[in-house]
C-alpha cells in the first residue's frame, strides 16, 4: 500500500499552509493509503492548544486538526526536539501524537513512498 | 518514471513557481513522463489569464500555459484554493455571477482527489513552494 506523508513545515496563520494540508490530508484518507502526518519546526505550532484566533478575525485552525482523527487519521508525529527548542511539550498540543527523535523523523522520510510538504 | 508536480507558490510569491517549471522542462528532457501539475494554494495564480508583465519580464502564467499546450500536460488547479482567489473558469464565473473569468483554457479547475489519486499512482510527487 502506497505510504504518504504530509510534512508540515509552516506555522499557522502566516499562510494558508495547514488549512490547505488539512484540506489535501482528508482527500487522501478516502482513498485509504497508508497515511502519516509529520510536524517539524514551525509546523508543530499548527497543534498548539488555546490559540484565541478569534481575536484576529480568523477561524480557529488549530480546530482544523482535530477533524483527523475523525477521519481515522490516527498516526499523527511531531518532532521532539522542534517542540523542545520552542518551549513547548506534548502537554501544549491540542492532540494526542506519536513524538519523533531526529533518527526516527529521518527513517520516516526515507520510508514513505511519497512526501507532501506544506 | 512517471512525475507529478505539486506547485504551491504563486508566479511571483516565491522561487517555487519558476523552479517547478524549470523541473518539469527537465523532467521531460530526460525521457520521463509528467502525469499531472497539480496548483494548489497560491499556485492557482499560476493559472490567471489576467497577469500583465512588463515587457522585460517573462510571465510564469503564459509560460505554464504554452508548455502545458506544447506537451499537452493535465494541468489542475484545486477548485477550493481557486475559487477563494478570484481564479474562475468560464463556468465558475457564470455560477458565482462574477464578472469575469480568470483562468487559461490550458488549465482545468478539479478537486483535492487529483492530488491524492497523482500521489498515489506515480512514481515521484514532487513539491514546490510546500
Amino acid at each position: 500500500m502506497t505510504h504518504l506523508l504530509f510534512h508540515l513545515r509552516k506555522p499557522p496563520h502566516g499562510s494558508t499552509a495547514g488549512e490547505e494540508a488539512v484540506e489535501a490530508i482528508l482527500a487522501s484518507s478516502v482513498f485509504e493509503p497508508t497515511l502519516t502526518v509529520l510536524f517539524e519546526g514551525d509546523g508543530v505550532l499548527q497543534l498548539l492548544a488555546d490559540q484565541q484566533a478569534d481575536t484576529l478575525g480568523t477561524r480557529d485552525v488549530a480546530a482544523n486538526w482535530t477533524a483527523l482523527p475523525v477521519y481515522e487519521v490516527e498516526d499523527l508525529r511531531v518532532h521532539e526536539p522542534s517542540l523542545r527548542q520552542r518551549g513547548l511539550s506534548q502537554a501544549d498540543l491540542i492532540l494526542d501524537v506519536s513524538l519523533v527523535d531526529d533518527a526516527q523523523m529521518t527513517a520516516l522520510i526515507a520510508q514513505a513512498d511519497q512526501i507532501l510538504g506544506f | 518514471m512517471k512525475f507529478a508536480i505539486v506547485v504551491r507558490s504563486g508566479p511571483l510569491s516565491s522561487e517555487g513557481s519558476r523552479s517547478a517549471l524549470r523541473f518539469a522542462r527537465a523532467v521531460l528532457a530526460n525521457g520521463h513522463a509528467i502525469e499531472r501539475v497539480f496548483f494548489h494554494g497560491d499556485g492557482t495564480y499560476n493559472a490567471s489569464s489576467l497577469t500583465v508583465s512588463p515587457q522585460d519580464e517573462d510571465d510564469l502564467t503564459e509560460a505554464w500555459a504554452e508548455f502545458g499546450r506544447q506537451q499537452r500536460l493535465d494541468l489542475v488547479i484545486c477548485v477550493a484554493s481557486a475559487l477563494k482567489r478570484g481564479m474562475l473558469d468560464a463556468g465558475e464565473a457564470g455560477r458565482y455571477e462574477r464578472a469575469a473569468a480568470s483562468v487559461r483554457p490550458e488549465f482545468v479547475i478539479s478537486g483535492l482527489g487529483q492530488l491524492a489519486d497523482a500521489a498515489l499512482t506515480v512514481d515521484r510527487l514532487v513539491t514546490f513552494g510546500g
